[in-house]
C-alpha cells in the first residue's frame, strides 16, 4: 500500500494548474516525473508532499513518510552549521553517530560538520541537503531537479546513491527532472506530465523510446534514442533501444562485422 | 501557509487608478486616513467602506487580493480588538477601532497595489517636501519607506521557505503540541537571517548597476497630472474639509 | 586595449581554503570564453571576484580599470553579470523600470531614457512585457529581461554564472543566438561559467579549471577531445564529441562530427 492520488485538481484562483490526476506511485522503484515547463510538475510534487492542498481529490499516503529535496539547496537550509542542520531532523538529538553515518552516505566527511551550509560549493550544498532529508528516514524520497549545476562525477555519485537507497535501503525514489538523458540512464518507471494532465506512464524504455509521443509532448528525446532512431531510418536497420552508449556501440559493431 | 504575496507587492492591471499620479494617490491616502480617524459615525464609516470598495473595483484588481491583504493581518486585528475591549469595556466601542483599522489597511493596499515602489517613492518624496523646510531628510526617509514596503513580500517569502524546509524534516510528528507551538517561533531567527542576506544581495546588485545613495538620479517615468487626478483630489479634500467644518461647528 | 580582462597573481582564500594561488588569466576583447571544471574548482568564485564581492590580493583589471572605492562607478560601468537566479537581481516591480534603472543612475534625461527603453524592448521583442512584473514571467522571459537591463547598462564584458541552467531547451537556443548576435554587433566580451554543453560548444575559447588552476585551455574541439583529462576531472564531454571519439576508436568514423544527421550518414561509408 503506497502513495495514491485520486482525481486531483489544483488551481490558483482562476488559473488551473492540474487536471484530474490519477496516480499510483511505483513503490520500491526509481521513478521519474518528466514534463515541459509549465506542465504542473512542481505543483504535483507539492501536493504529494502535502505542502499544498489540492482544490479537489484525494491524497493517500498510507503512513508513508516523504522526504523532499528542494531544487535550490539554499532554501532547504535554515541553520548556521551542517551539524545543526542535520541534527534538526533527528528524533534522538544525541545520536551523533547517525549524523556522521548519513554524511558518509552522501560522500562527505566529519570536517563538514562545523561548516556553514550556505558557504559550501554548489555540489557540497546538494549533498548536505540530501543528507538532511535522509536523516529523517523517509520511505519515499523526492528529488527536485537534482542535477542542475552538477559535474559529471557528482551526477554519477548521485546515481550511485539513489541506487543504493533503492536496492539496499528499500526506499522509493522519485526524480523530477528536465535532464532527460540523466533520467534515461537509470530510472525504472516514468510519469509524463503535459499541459496539466498525466498523459503517459510506464517502464522507462517503453515511454522514452517512443519518439513520436515524446515529440508530441514537447520532450526532447534522449540522445541515445534519437541516435538509434536515425541510424535505423538511414541504414534500414532494427537496432534495439539501449540506455547505455557502450551497449549500443556493441550492437552497431556487430552489424558492421 | 503564508501565501501573502499581496502586501506591498505591485499588482499590474490597466486601470485608471494605476495610471494616476503617485503624489495625488499619496495625498488622497493621507486625506482618507484623516477622514477615517476623525469621524465617529458608524453609518458614515460604512459609506467610506463603500467608497473604498468602489475604488478597489475600479482598480480592476480582484477583491480577493484586497481581502487577503486584510486577512493576513488578522492577528493584529484580534490584538487590537482585545486591547480596545480592555480599555473601553464595551463591545460596541471595540467595533470602531477595528473598523477604522480595516478601512485604513484597505485603502493603503489600494495605494501599494496600484503604485510601483519607484513611483511610490517619488510620490512620498514630493508629499514630504514641505518637511524639507525643517531640515528633515525627506529623500532618505521616502526611500527607506519604499524599501521597507518592498521588503515585506521578501520577508514573507523567506518565512515561507523556512516553514517548508522545517516541514520537510518531519519532526512535528513525534512532538507534543507544546513543542510544536515552540517550533513555530523557530522560524523567526532563520527568516531574519535570510532576509538580511537577501537585503545584502539586492544592495550589492544595485551597486553593481551603478546605484549611488549619495548621488542624485533622474526619474524617467513622470506621470502627468490629468483630469482624473484633480477630480479625486477635489473629492477627498472636500470630504475632509466638510468633516472638519462640521466638527468645529 | 585588446586584452579586456587581465588577472595577475590573484591570491584568494575562503574559509581556510586557498582557492586561488598566484592565478593568471587574460581574456581577449570580443571573445566568448567558457570556464568549465568540476564542482568546487573556483569558477563561480572567479566571477564573484570580478564583480567585487570579495576582497583579494593581486590585480584584476577590466579594460585597464581597477576596482577601488574611488573608481567604483567607472569599474562597474564596464562589467555586468547575468545571474543563475534572475529573482536575485530584480529591483523593480515593472520590466520597464528594471531596464531604466541603470539609466536613471547614470542621470540621463527622462526623454532619452524613455526612448532607450522602448528601443531595447523592440530589439528583444519584449514590448508586451514592459508593464508586467518581472517576478511573474517565465524563466526564459526573466533572463531576456536581464539581458535587456544589460543592454541598457552597455558594458564591455558580460559574465554568465550558470545562467541558462533552468531554461527550456528551445529558449536556451534563442538566448544563445541573441547573445552571439549582440556580441558581434557591439563587440562585447562574454565569459561564462557553465556545465551546459550547448553553451560550451558556442564559445571560441575554453578554460578548464581545477582547484583554482588552469588545467587546459584553447579551442573548444581541441580541449573537449582531451578525453582522459576531462573524464578524470569529471567535466562532461558533449555527447556528439564523446560519440565521435568512440566511433573513431571502432574505426566507424574518421573525424569529430557535431551534427547527428550528418554523422549518421557518414558512419560505415
Amino acid at each position: 500500500m503506497g502513495v495514491k492520488l485520486t482525481n486531483i485538481n489544483a488551481a490558483y484562483g482562476n488559473n488551473v494548474v492540474l487536471e484530474n490526476i490519477n496516480l499510483e506511485l511505483q513503490m520500491g522503484k526509481i521513478n521519474a516525473l518528466i514534463g515541459p515547463c509549465g506542465s504542473g510538475k512542481t505543483t504535483l510534487v507539492e501536493i504529494i508532499t502535502m505542502f499544498q492542498k489540492p482544490t479537489s481529490g484525494k491524497v493517500e499516503l498510507n503512513d508513508k513518510r516523504i522526504g523532499f529535496v528542494f531544487e535550490f539547496p539554499d532554501q532547504q537550509f535554515f541553520k548556521q552549521s551542517v551539524f545543526a542542520e542535520l541534527q534538526y531532523g533527528l528524533k534522538d538529538k544525541k545520536n551523533v553517530k547517525r549524523i556522521s553515518d548519513v554524511l558518509k552516505m552522501v560522500g562527505l566527511d566529519d570536517s563538514f560538520l562545523e561548516k556553514n551550509p550556505h558557504h559550501l560549493s554548489n555540489g557540497e550544498k546538494r549533498k548536505v541537503a540530501i543528507a538532511a532529508i535522509l536523516i529523517t528516514n523517509p520511505d519515499i524520497i523526492i528529488f527536485d531537479e537534482p542535477t542542475v549545476g552538477l559535474d559529471r562525477n557528482s551526477k554519477n555519485n548521485l546515481i550511485r546513491l539513489m541506487k543504493i537507497l533503492q536496492q539496499k535501503n528499500k526506499k522509493t525514489i522519485v526524480v523530477v527532472s528536465q535532464d532527460i538523458d540523466f533520467v534515461y540512464d537509470f530510472v525504472d518507471y516514468v510519469y509524463l506530465l503535459y499541459d496539466k494532465k498525466l498523459v503517459a506512464e510506464g517502464p522507462k524504455l517503453k515511454i522514452l523510446s517512443n519518439y513520436q509521443k515524446l515529440k508530441k509532448y514537447q520532450i526532447i528525446p534522449p540522445k541515445l534514442v534519437a541516435l538509434t532512431n536515425k541510424i535505423n531510418n538511414e541504414k534500414n536497420l532494427k537496432l534495439k533501444y539501449r540506455d547505455n552508449i557502450n551497449d549500443l556501440l556493441k550492437d552497431m559493431y556487430r552489424y558492421v562485422k | 501557509m503564508l501565501n501573502n504575496i499581496t502586501i506591498g507587492r505591485y499588482y499590474y492591471k490597466k486601470s485608471l487608478i494605476h495610471q494616476m499620479n503617485p503624489f495625488i494617490k499619496v495625498f488622497c491616502t493621507f486625506c482618507y486616513v484623516l477622514i477615517v480617524v476623525l469621524f465617529r459615525d458608524l453609518i458614515f464609516l460604512l459609506l467610506l467602506l463603500l467608497f473604498v470598495v468602489l475604488l478597489a473595483l475600479m482598480s480592476r484588481i480582484p477583491l480577493s487580493v484586497y481581502f487577503q491583504a486584510i486577512w493576513s493581518l488578522k492577528y493584529f486585528i484580534v490584538i487590537l480588538a482585545l486591547l480596545s475591549f480592555l480599555v473601553q469595556a464595551s463591545l460596541l466601542d471595540v467595533i470602531f477601532p477595528v473598523f477604522r483599522f480595516i478601512l485604513i489597511i484597505f485603502y493603503s493596499s489600494l495605494l501599494t497595489l496600484t503604485t510601483s515602489p519607484n513611483q511610490l517613492a517619488k510620490g512620498l518624496e514630493i508629499f514630504m517636501r514641505p518637511l524639507l523646510f525643517f531640515k528633515v531628510p525627506v529623500k532618505q526617509i521616502s526611500l527607506s519607506l519604499v524599501h521597507a514596503i518592498r521588503f515585506i513580500p521578501v520577508v514573507l517569502e523567506m518565512a515561507n521557505n523556512v516553514i517548508k524546509a522545517q516541514k520537510s524534516r518531519y519532526i512535528n510528528e513525534y512532538l507534543k503540541w507544546q513543542k510544536r507551538i515552540q517550533n513555530t517561533f523557530h522560524i523567526v531567527q532563520p527568516t531574519f537571517i535570510k532576509s538580511f542576506e537577501k537585503a545584502g544581495t539586492i544592495s550589492n546588485s544595485m551597486m553593481q548597476r551603478l546605484y549611488n545613495l549619495n548621488q542624485s538620479r533622474t526619474f524617467y517615468d513622470v506621470v502627468k497630472i490629468k483630469f482624473y487626478d484633480i477630480y479625486m483630489l477635489v473629492v477627498h479634500v472636500t470630504i475632509l474639509v466638510a468633516i472638519i467644518y462640521r466638527m468645529v461647528i | 586595449m585588446n586584452e579586456i580582462v587581465k588577472i595577475k597573481n590573484l591570491l584568494f582564500a575562503y574559509q581556510k581554503n586557498q582557492v586561488f594561488d598566484k592565478f593568471n588569466l587574460t581574456i581577449k576583447r570580443g571573445s566568448w570564453t567558457a570556464i568549465v571544471g568540476p564542482n568546487g574548482a573556483g569558477k563561480s568564485t572567479l566571477l564573484k571576484l570580478l564583480m567585487g564581492e570579495f576582497s583579494y590580493d593581486g590585480t584584476i583589471l577590466v579594460d585597464e580599470q581597477i576596482l577601488v572605492p574611488k573608481t567604483q562607478q567607472e569599474y562597474f560601468k564596464k562589467i555586468y553579470l547575468l545571474p543563475e537566479n534572475p529573482d536575485d537581481k530584480f529591483i523593480s516591480e515593472t520590466v520597464k523600470e528594471e531596464i531604466a534603472f541603470v539609466l536613471e543612475n547614470k542621470r540621463k534625461p527622462p526623454k532619452e531614457i524613455n526612448e532607450k527603453v522602448i528601443a531595447i524592448a523592440k530589439e528583444l521583442k519584449i514590448e508586451h512585457l514592459l508593464d508586467k512584473s518581472p517576478y511573474q514571467l517565465s524563466g526564459g522571459e526573466k533572463q531576456i529581461v536581464c539581458i535587456a537591463a544589460m543592454l541598457a547598462h552597455d558594458p564591455e564584458v558580460v559574465l554568465m554564472d550558470e545562467t541558462l541552467n533552468r531554461i527550456d531547451f528551445s529558449q536556451k537556443e534563442n538566448i544563445l543566438i541573441l547573445l552571439d548576435n549582440l556580441r558581434k554587433k557591439r563587440n562585447i566580451t562574454i565569459i561564462t561559467v557553465t556545465h551546459n554543453l550547448e553553451e560550451i560548444v558556442k564559445s571560441d575559447h575554453i578554460v578548464v579549471l581545477d582547484y583554482g588552476k588552469i588545467v587546459l585551455r584553447g579551442e573548444p574541439y581541441k580541449v573537449l577531445s582531451e578525453e582522459k583529462i576531462l573524464n578524470q576531472l569529471g567535466v562532461e564531454i558533449p555527447f556528439m564529441i564523446s560519440l565521435s571519439l568512440k566511433l573513431r576508436y571502432y574505426n566507424l568514423l574518421d573525424e569529430i562530427e557535431l551534427d547527428m544527421d550528418k554523422m549518421v550518414r557518414k558512419i560505415w561509408v
